[in-house]
């Protein structure tokens, strides 16, 4: 161990004096006083104050100084209770602590702001979660969890009021099928487009996109288990538009007598009086 | 310092009057000096030297912490070394 300087010393010879020091500087100090009469002169100092506040005090005096330091006890407590700006004027005392305050409530807001990130991140649902799936499958006939229509069902239906008439297709023949599902509300939900078939040119996707709106918007009465219930479930429609093109009779009048000689009539592949009249006229949709 | 204040047997018997009369002095120069401390290093200086409260004791007893209490314990003692190292008046 280093002998210890007479400027160390200095700086702990007050709590060495009141046996305030470790033992190992307690015996620096010690060995340093034994060797250095300056440091000794200051040590008897400080053992002069107090010595002379003990014992250079009359006895009632020595009673009321006693006295003033239990009171200090009993009234501190109340006068700390009292005094806010006190309060507040002790917690600027010592800065060290000030500083070490300030890093400590610094980390704490760091911390708090993180844990709210992550809490806000963790509870927004994903749907494709483990914990969604397992909270669908737990749930048959939810709108996550869309039942097969069966014979236990009864299959939804177009309400009267939310019916909307599906637009014609822009082809004559074409044959559309989509999936969706029909939620317990009653809505569309899902819609996609499964087939189309509408020959060599296929069937517009503005005719799809406005099929798909009306179908969109069509409410609908949802399916009920036999509980009555209302349950989601999978639906496939299937739209096929066939123009039918059709020969319309017209009746022609022809004169009633009959030449003498000729046939009365003559069948021919052709009936008279009946013109054609191509006309596409009926549209079939299924 | 301590030989100064401290009333120690002589063989003179002149000594220990004269030695009442320095005791009182001082006396009143230290209860002088004791109230011309703030509350605050007063307290902390009753605490350690007449009611030989630790450190940690003063410190839990003024609900301050341990480098206040050696602060204020050391401009104690200094004000009260500055006043009675003067001469007597």
């Amino acid at each position: 161990m280093s002998a210890w300087t007479c400027r160390r010393t200095r700086r702990v010879l007050e709590a060495f004096h009141d046996g305030e020091l470790p033992v190992e500087q307690q015996v620096a100090v010690q060995t340093h006083l034994a060797q250095c009469t300056p440091c000794t002169t200051e040590r008897a100092r400080l053992a002069g104050i107090g010595a002379t506040l003990r014992e250079g005090m009359s006895d009632p005096m020595l009673d009321d100084a006693q006295t003033v330091g239990r009171r200090v006890l009993v009234t501190l407590p109340v006068v700390r209770e009292l005094s806010w700006r006190r309060q507040v004027a002790l917690l600027f005392d010592d800065m060290h602590l000030v500083w070490a305050g300030m890093g400590a409530s610094a980390a704490t807001l760091v911390c708090v702001a993180a844990a709210l990130g992550l809490m806000r991140l963790t509870l927004r649902e994903q749907p494709a979660s483990m914990k969604a799936m397992i909270v669908a499958m737990a749930d048959p006939g939810s709108n996550r969890n869309p039942l097969a229509p069966d014979g236990r069902l009864l299959m939804p239906t177009a309400s009267l009021a939310g019916m909307i008439d599906p637009p014609m297709l822009d082809r004559e023949d074409a044959l559309v099928a989509f999936a969706a599902v029909v939620t317990r509300e009653g809505t569309i939900r899902n819609l996609e487009l499964l087939l189309q078939d509408a020959g060599q040119v296929p069937v517009g996707a503005r005719a799809i996109g406005a099929l798909f709106d009306a179908v969109s918007q069509t409410r609908f009465e949802p399916a009920r288990a036999l509980t009555g219930a209302p349950v989601a479930v999978n639906m496939v429609w299937l739209v096929a538009q066939t123009r039918v093109r059709g020969k319309t009779m017209t009746l022609v009048p022809m004169p009633l007598a009959v030449p003498v000689g000729r046939s009365r009539s003559t069948p021919t592949s052709r009936a008279p009086g009946l013109t054609e009249f191509p006309a596409d006229v009926s549209t079939a949709r299924v | 310092v301590r030989a100064r204040f401290h009333c120690e047997p002589t063989g003179n018997p002149q000594a220990a009057p004269d030695n009442m009369l320095l005791q009182k002095r001082l006396a009143s120069q230290l209860r002088a000096a004791l109230d011309a401390l703030p509350f605050d290093q007063r307290s902390v200086i009753v605490l350690r030297e007449i009611d030989g409260l630790s450190y940690d004791e003063i410190a839990f007893s003024l609900g301050v912490t341990l480098g206040t209490v050696k602060s204020r314990l050391t401009r104690a003692r200094r004000a009260l070394r500055d006043v009675l190292q003067e001469p007597a008046a």
